[in-house]
C-alpha cells in the first residue's frame, strides 16, 4: 500500500480500477510496453470485433458485408497478431509493434504481382487504423467507474472520457487551477493532479483509492481500508441524494441563522442550472461571455437579451451582474488592450472599464434598463482598489444598488472608505490570495504555494466581515473555498452572510449550512 | 492427419471471397492445425493475409495438410465451400 500526496483539484472520494492511458496533445500514443501493451491491444481487439460484427449485421450480406467479413477475419489472423505479440515481447511499445507489422505486411501484398491480390494491402491498413483507434479516441473501452490516470490531462479528454462514466481523474503533472481541473468540478468527477510518478507506480486495473479530501491516492489499499472508503462513498452518494432532494429550501443553520446561497453563473445556461439547482440567487453573473460577440459587444442590444433573461429566471431573487472583468491577458482583439508585462498587477477590472467608457457604457445602458423590468438586478464591480472607482459607477447608475468584489488587499485592508459608496460586498478569495500570497494560481512552478489556508487570508477577511458589519452592508464569500467542505463552517462562524458557488454545489452547501451550530463555541 | 490436392475450379480461385469463407470455416475448428500450399510455400490456413498471398487462381493446384480435432467435418466442409476438384487424398 502507498500515498501519494497530490492537489485536490475537484472534490470528492473515489474508489475504482485504475485505467491508465497516454496522452499526447490530443491522441494517446500508444507508447505502452510489455503487458501494459498486451493488455491494451486485446482490449482494443475486443471493442474492434464488436464493432464490425455491427457492422456486418447493418450492412447484410451483399458485397461490402464481405469487406467487413474479411475485416473480421483479419481481427483473429494469427500472423498478423501473433507478429505484433512477438515485437511486443521483444521489447518494442505497442504503437512501434502495430506500424512494423503493419509495413511488413504491406509490403508483402505489394510485392505480389497480382494486382487483385496487391490492393488487399488496403484491407490491411484498414484494420490496423481500426485496431489503433480502438485504443484510442472513438472505439476506446473503460469500464464503467475507472479511475483514469495520466501523465497530463487536458481539458478536451475530460470531454471525450467523460462518457465512459469515470469516478475520477488522477494526472502526474497539471494544475488544480487548470482549465480540466474546472471542468472535472463543473462535472462533478473528483481530481486529483501533480500526482508525481504516479504513472509509473500503478499499474492498469489496479485498485486504487482517490481521496479529494486529502489530497492523496492510494494505491492497492488494504481491504480495511477499502471497505474505509467504500462506505464513505456511499455516505457521499447518500448526502448528495438528500441534499438534492431539499435544494429549494432555504439553508439555515442550527442556530436559526439564514446564509443566502448563491449561484456563479458564466452563461444563460448556468443560469438556468442555478435555479434548478436552488441557488438563492445569482452571487456572480459573469459578463465576459458577451465580449466573443466581437464589435457586436458594444452594442447595449446584444447585452440587453441575457439581462433580462437573467432577471426574469430568478426573479425576485437578486441577479448580481458583473462588469466585464479583463485584462491584457484576455484574447479580445476587437478591443486593442495594450500589451503588459504583468496584465494582473495592471489595467484590469474596473479601472479598465474607466479608461475605456466604450467598454463601459454599453453594459450600464442595458443594466439600467433590464433593471426597469427587474428590480432584482443589481451591479458588482471586479477588482477594486479605491473608493474613487466605486464612487463613479454609483453616480452613474443612480438607484441601482451597487456591490464590489473584494479582491485586492487594498480593498479588503480599507473597506471603510468603500463602504459609504457600496450596497454590498462579495470576497473574490480566489484572486485576493493571489495577491496577498503574491503567487500565480496557475502557475506551473508555483501551484503548490497557493494555499487558501493560510492565515493572512482569513485575518483579511476578519478585518472584511468586521468592517462590512459595522456599516451594516451583506458580506459573503465568492471564491472557490466558499464551496468546499473543510471551510465552510468557519466561514459561517467568523459572519459570512453569503456564500456563492457553482450551481452544482449549491445543494450540497445548504446541507452543510443546516449541520452548522454556529453559536455554539465547537460550531 | 488430413493430407489432399484440390484444383481451384471456382472462378475467383482464393481470391478475397473463398479465401474469407475458407478462413472462417477454418476458424471454427481451434484445435485443429491447417496448412496450405501452392508451388511449395506453405502457409497458415488460419490466416487470411497469409492465404490472400498465395494468390490461387482458378486451376490451381492447393495442398493442403490438416491435423488435429475435427479433420473429417473439416474437409467435408471445405469440399462444399471451395467446390475444387479432389485429385488426392490421404488419411492417416
Amino acid at each position: 500500500m502507498r500515498r501519494i500526496k497530490c492537489l485536490p483539484a475537484s472534490p470528492g472520494i473515489a474508489i475504482g480500477k485504475a485505467f491508465l492511458i497516454s496522452l499526447k496533445d490530443f491522441s494517446f500514443s500508444l507508447k505502452e510496453k510489455g503487458e501494459e501493451a498486451i493488455f491494451l491491444l486485446e482490449k482494443g481487439k475486443n471493442i474492434l470485433r464488436e464493432n464490425l460484427q455491427l457492422d456486418s449485421e447493418k450492412v447484410g450480406k451483399k458485397e461490402e458485408g464481405d469487406i467487413f467479413l474479411s475485416h473480421i477475419l483479419l481481427l483473429e489472423d494469427p500472423e498478423i497478431w501473433g507478429k505484433v505479440k512477438e515485437k511486443i515481447e521483444e521489447g518494442k511499445s505497442l504503437g512501434e509493434a502495430l506500424n512494423e507489422v503493419e509495413d511488413e505486411v504491406v509490403s508483402l501484398f505489394e510485392s505480389l504481382n497480382d494486382e487483385r491480390f496487391r490492393s488487399r494491402a488496403d484491407d490491411i491498413k484498414d484494420i490496423m487504423r481500426r485496431v489503433k483507434e480502438a485504443m484510442i479516441g472513438n472505439e476506446l473501452f473503460i469500464p464503467e467507474g475507472s479511475i483514469i490516470i495520466s501523465e497530463e490531462i487536458l481539458p478536451s479528454h475530460i470531454v471525450e472520457l467523460e462518457k465512459w462514466k469515470p469516478k475520477g481523474f488522477i494526472s502526474a503533472a497539471g494544475s488544480p487551477f487548470s482549465h480540466s481541473a474546472i471542468l472535472a468540478r463543473a462535472k462533478g468527477i473528483p481530481m486529483l493532479t501533480s500526482c508525481q510518478g504516479i504513472t509509473e507506480i500503478v499499474g492498469n486495473d489496479e485498485t486504487l483509492i482517490l481521496d479529494g479530501e486529502k489530497a492523496e491516492a492510494i494505491i492497492e489499499p488494504s481491504n480495511r481500508l477499502q471497505k474505509i472508503y467504500l462506505e464513505k462513498e456511499a455516505l457521499r452518494r447518500k448526502e448528495e441524494k438528500e441534499a438534492i432532494a431539499q435544494r429549494h429550501l432555504p439553508a439555515i443553520t442550527i442556530d436559526g441563522k439564514r446564509i443566502m446561497v448563491y449561484a456563479n453563473v458564466g452563461s444563460t445556461k448556468e443560469i438556468e442550472e442555478a435555479k434548478e439547482m436552488g441557488a438563492d440567487g445569482i452571487g456572480i453573473f459573469r459578463t465576459e461571455f458577451l465580449l466573443f460577440q466581437g464589435e457586436d459587444a458594444l452594442r447595449k442590444e446584444s447585452h440587453l437579451k441575457v439581462y433580462r433573461m437573467a432577471g426574469e429566471i430568478l426573479y425576485p431573487q437578486p441577479v448580481h451582474i458583473r462588469l466585464f472583468d479583463i485584462g491584457a491577458d484576455k484574447p479580445f482583439q476587437f478591443l486593442n488592450l495594450p500589451d503588459e508585462l504583468n496584465p494582473a498587477l495592471g489595467l484590469r477590472g474596473i479601472r479598465l472599464l474607466l479608461k475605456k467608457r466604450e467598454l463601459l457604457y454599453p453594459q450600464l445602458e442595458a443594466i439600467k434598463e433590464a433593471h426597469k423590468e427587474y428590480p432584482n438586478i443589481s451591479i458588482i464591480l471586479p477588482m477594486v482598489s479605491f473608493p474613487e472607482e466605486v464612487k463613479e459607477i454609483k453616480e452613474m447608475v443612480g438607484e441601482i444598488p451597487v456591490g464590489i468584489m473584494v479582491e485586492t488587499p487594498a480593498c479588503a485592508l480599507s473597506l471603510s472608505k468603500m463602504a459609504k459608496f457600496c450596497d454590498f460586498f462579495s470576497i473574490g478569495t480566489n484572486d485576493l490570495l493571489q495577491y496577498t500570497l503574491a503567487v500565480d494560481r496557475a502557475g506551473k512552478d508555483v501551484s503548490e504555494l497557493y494555499n487558501p489556508a493560510h492565515p493572512s487570508l482569513w485575518r483579511l477577511m476578519k478585518i472584511t466581515i468586521r468592517e462590512a458589519k459595522r456599516y451594516g452592508k451583506e458580506i459573503g464569500v465568492c471564491g472557490e473555498i466558499a464551496g468546499e467542505r473543510e471551510f465552510i463552517p468557519r466561514l459561517i462562524k467568523m459572519g459570512v452572510e453569503h456564500l456563492s458557488v457553482s450551481p452544482r454545489f449549491v445543494p450540497i452547501v445548504k446541507k452543510i449550512i443546516r449541520s452548522l451550530n454556529p453559536s455554539d463555541a465547537k460550531g | 492427419m488430413l493430407k489432399a490436392k484440390l484444383r481451384l475450379r471456382r472462378e475467383d480461385g482464393l481470391h478475397a471471397r473463398p479465401a474469407a469463407q475458407l478462413v472462417a470455416l477454418a476458424l471454427k475448428y481451434p484445435k485443429l492445425e491447417i496448412v496450405l500450399e501452392k508451388n511449395g510455400k506453405e502457409v497458415n490456413g488460419k490466416s487470411l493475409s497469409a492465404i490472400l498471398t498465395l494468390q490461387g487462381e482458378m486451376g490451381d493446384v492447393i495442398g493442403f495438410k490438416v491435423s488435429g480435432e475435427g479433420e473429417e467435418e473439416f474437409w467435408e466442409n471445405l469440399e462444399q465451400t471451395i467446390q475444387g476438384e479432389v485429385l488426392e487424398i490421404e488419411k492417416n
